[in-house]
């Protein structure tokens, strides 16, 4: 609703534009954005929260979805908010203004509820600065009977513990439908006037919600029931700034049976339910025209492994074939498949680069982790691309993963310079000088709800020392090495499988300075390290913590997912002297991880393989 | 089927204009909205040919974040002709409320680039008045398609008043100025005027006659003559706190009005600027 004091208010802050880098990321506006209007006062005012600044959170698919879920409620008004970049979040504080939602421009702690999404484990000092810049008490335990309910979704809300004290709620597993039977209850609570404490046992009620003030017991993931004919948004909000992920998406499948060992999304996500190609197609040719962006992206865990996706790609293809519309594939298969199926999306354009992820240097550790690919195929994908004319190709790795040893690590080199021999050999003689090859390694972190849950991080200094022997490895020159800080990635480890205790850590990292900590740029591992010690923590025991397969974990009681069983026997094969391999159970037998155990099942368009 | 050909025989000039929160986008933003609005359109845009196709098209002169304008142009060029009526309406049928597409016409296909050929820039400029009315940078253009809240908010009466001045009439504007202070509960506009616009006469005088200014340009100073580069300069009929600057680019250099503004207020006006707006866009033979 809007009234005199918003508008004044929004005056205000528009007279920090001026003096703030991108204004653009704080008027809104953008195209189908709905337009803030005058509305009923028992209306449910919810806010969408992406903790991160807007470039990183507008295109969001979670807040896109969420936000298409919310317009179509009645009775509920929904608008979104972004943390700000520090310059605005200076000027916010020297006036004295709140944050505001971004539609209206009012006081976020003026909304019922506000959603938001936590995207990764470095996020708790950005909920912090969030809150601190809306004045709203940190604490769920603190906050009033008008503060707004405050809810948390997405990766994280899987291990909610260290999170638990800031939050009213989670929402654990796919929110499509959960948001939706959480908005019509508390709408409905709105218009009968109930108390804080009489709406969160309604939300405590709903399937897949929880609550960490009530004694609830287990709570079960949620799981869309008909992702198939889910309506795809084919009219998201066009942003005026250029996103992280400026162009349209559409998801063609969700989950990915592969099994990798480390892997949360492929083990939360399943079970595997795929679009048919009709329904791609189509939300493809309606997404683009109506939003007149020029790039598609056909997202998911593992997109070749849709089996409609040479269907798709080639109808796709020659409906865009000869304009200026991209279409992008956010994985790649390692094999020539997935390099053929790249090719059909690129035409004759080879100017990007592919990335391919063997995760590993040696066969033994890629079986340790489950990743069912050999060299043999990492070497026919990598010639496959340059014979395609790719001249540029990324190989992705990681270090620190359970059993790894030296001769693991000095391997990433070794593969790395076949396959840069590989490439060199594919193209003719003038073409050689423009091969180029990088190889990127990152940290493993322990998540929860893996089969590497039990296990703990490689102690920051072993990671650094390992980093400096691939350096020193003999990687050929013409290969360029990135690799992943392990002092932000042990901070992950701390809170990918932490407890409550953690909430202390956040709040003192936070009031020492820490901000946007999964910005490599902003991350400052001093801080943490005095956040700990003021708090009492020893972060290095907790990334490194091993549990016990029997042990009772802070994440056990969300259920609805693989079985507990089945982590600890893929665990077990993992380690066994000579590792055991599982197999994708769209291609072969059923790996009874139990999550088919549920009423939703493996779903395919087509058959795979 | 590809009937799109490399080259394109259509050069199509797209007016619109840069209103509302729009003000706050960079010149990148605006090229990017307007890409995306020609898409929605289905016009049949020509693509270059090459490793990166892209839409062909110029624009005139950046614009600042900040800056708004009732007379921007782009060139898009088509495959094939089509009625500029049709154009016209099958672009303002998906145009972003803020970046409203005002006319379409065909270019020459050999005439000069937008960039050259308007040389001539007219800003409307208001400036802050010291007892305070017209606080910050307020956003000045308002389109009457251009229906966002926010844009509404932002609207002083004066520059509206200002702009159809000089920019001719433009029917169904909303010109209702909402006070800051939300103490002004008819919608009227009745602050005091003139009670602090006392800078704007001064900087005028101050262009007559037209004095050379020195201007540091990248760690660079270098003078400017204003004679060669001010073509226009007149206060504003009704608002003694805004002025209306015309100014030249040439070849050898051109100049922002607040660059020239700061110049002429050395070293005892601070003349603040609260709005600024691209109101006339034109051609001189130099």
């Amino acid at each position: 609703m809007i009234n005199p004091q918003s508008r004044s208010l929004r005056l205000q802050l528009e007279e920090l534009l001026p003096r703030v880098e991108k204004p653009a990321r704080y008027i809104g506006a953008e195209l189908f954005a709905e337009e803030p209007s005058l509305q009923p006062a028992d209306l449910l005012d919810i806010a969408l929260i992406y903790p991160d600044i807007y470039d990183m959170g507008a295109s969001n698919q979670a807040l896109v979805i969420l936000y298409e879920v919310a317009r179509g409620i009645p009775g509920v008004g929904v608008e979104r908010a972004f943390l700000p970049w520090t310059d605005f979040a200076a000027e916010l504080r020297q006036n004295e203004l709140p944050l505001c939602s971004l539609e209206s421009q009012r006081p976020l702690k003026d909304f019922d509820l506000l959603g938001i999404t936590m995207p990764h484990e470095l996020i708790a000092t950005n909920i912090c600065e969030l809150f601190d810049l809306a004045g709203i008490a940190f604490l769920a335990s603190q906050r009033g009977e008008d503060a707004p309910l405050i809810i948390g979704g997405g990766p994280v809300a899987n291990s909610p513990a260290p999170f638990a004290a800031f939050f009213d709620a989670f929402c654990i597993g796919e929110g499509e439908e959960a948001f939706a039977e959480l908005l019509i209850v508390l709408a409905e609570a709105k218009r009968q006037g109930l108390s804080r404490a009489e709406r969160l046992k309604l939300v405590a009620h709903v399937e897949g919600f929880s609550v960490p003030s009530l004694e609830q017991g287990s709570v079960t993931r949620r799981v869309l029931a008909d992702f198939a004919n889910y309506p795809v948004v084919t009219r998201p909000l066009v942003p005026f700034v250029e996103t992280s992920q400026d162009r349209l998406s559409v998801e063609i499948l969700r989950g990915c049976t592969r099994g990798c060992r480390f892997c949360a999304a492929g083990m939360l996500s399943r079970p595997v339910r795929e679009r048919s190609a009709n329904t791609v197609v189509a939300a493809v040719t309606q997404g683009l025209s109506a939003t007149g962006l020029s790039e598609v992206s056909l997202s998911s865990l593992s997109s070749t492994d849709h089996s409609q996706i040479a269907p798709i790609l080639r109808r796709l293809s020659s409906r865009y074939a000869n304009t200026d519309t991209k279409i992008s594939l956010p994985s790649q298969r390692l094999d020539s498949f997935g390099v053929s199926m790249a090719s059909l999306v690129c035409g004759t354009q080879k100017k990007g680069s592919l990335t391919f992820a063997p995760e590993a240097g040696t066969q033994r550790l890629r079986d340790v982790i489950n990743k069912n690919v050999s060299d043999d195929e990492v070497m026919g994908a990598i010639s496959a691309a340059y014979e395609a004319g790719w001249r540029r190709t990324k190989l992705y790795f990681m270090l620190g993963l359970p059993t790894e040893t030296d001769e693991d690590v000095a391997a990433i080199a070794e593969l790395a310079n076949k396959a840069y021999a590989a490439a060199k050999d594919a193209v003719i003689d003038s073409e050689r000088g423009k091969v180029r090859m990088s190889v990127s390694v990152g940290v493993f972190v322990p998540k929860a709800h893996t089969p590497f849950q039990f296990y703990g991080q490689v102690p920051r200094e072993e990671l650094e020392r390992r980093v400096r022997l691939l350096k020193a490895s003999g990687l050929h020159r013409g290969v360029d090495l990135h690799w992943h800080d392990p002092s932000s990635s042990m901070i992950e480890a701390v809170f990918s499988r932490g407890e409550a205790s953690l909430a202390a850590l956040g709040i003192r990292a936070w009031e020492l300075g820490a901000r946007f900590d999964a910005w490599s740029d902003q991350f400052k591992l001093h801080i943490w390290e005095q956040a700990a010690t003021d708090v009492g923590i020893d972060l290095q025991a907790l990334a490194s913590r091993v549990f016990e397969v029997d042990e009772p974990l802070p994440w056990d009681f969300i259920t609805g997912g693989v079985s507990r069983e089945y982590l600890a026997e893929e665990y077990k094969c993992a380690l066994l002297p000579v590792a055991q391999t599982t197999p994708d159970c769209t291609m072969g037998p059923c790996g009874t991880c139990g999550v088919c155990d549920g009423e939703i099942k493996n779903e395919l368009a087509g058959s795979r393989g | 089927m590809n009937w799109r050909v490399a080259v394109a025989d259509f050069r199509l000039r797209i007016g619109f204009a840069k209103t509302g929160l729009a003000l706050w986008l960079s010149h990148l933003e605006v090229v990017r909205c307007m890409e995306r609005c020609i898409r929605r359109s289905n016009l049949p845009y020509a693509i270059s040919q090459g490793f990166s196709p892209h839409m062909k098209h110029t624009f005139t002169a950046a614009l600042p974040v900040g800056t708004g304008s009732i007379g921007e142009y782009m060139d898009v060029e088509l495959e094939s002709l089509v009625a500029v009526e049709l154009a016209l309406r099958s672009l303002q049928a998906v145009q972003h409320p803020c970046l409203p597409v005002l006319s379409v016409e065909y270019a020459a296909k050999d005439a000069p680039s937008l960039q050259v050929y308007f040389n001539r820039v007219t800003y409307l400029v208001e400036l802050a008045r010291p007892d305070g009315a017209a606080e910050g940078f307020e956003g000045v253009l308002e389109d009457s398609a251009c229906a966002h809240e926010g844009c509404k908010d932002t609207r002083p009466q004066e520059s509206a008043d200002a702009l159809e001045d000089s920019a001719g009439a433009r029917e169904g504007g909303e010109n209702t100025f909402v006070d800051p202070a939300g103490a002004n509960e008819g919608g009227e506009d009745t602050r005091p005027r003139g009670s602090g616009g006392t800078q704007v006469p001064e900087l005028l005088r101050r262009l007559e006659p037209r004095p050379t200014i020195e201007v540091v340009k990248k760690a660079k100073r270098k003078s400017y003559d204003l004679e060669s580069y001010v073509v226009g300069a007149e206060a504003v009929p009704g608002n003694n706190a805004a002025l209306r600057l015309s100014l030249l680019s040439r070849p050898e250099g051109s100049l922002r009005p607040e660059v020239i503004l700061a110049a002429l207020g050395e070293p005892d006006l601070h003349p603040h600027i609260v709005s600024l707006t691209r109101i006339a866009l034109e051609h001189q033979e130099l």
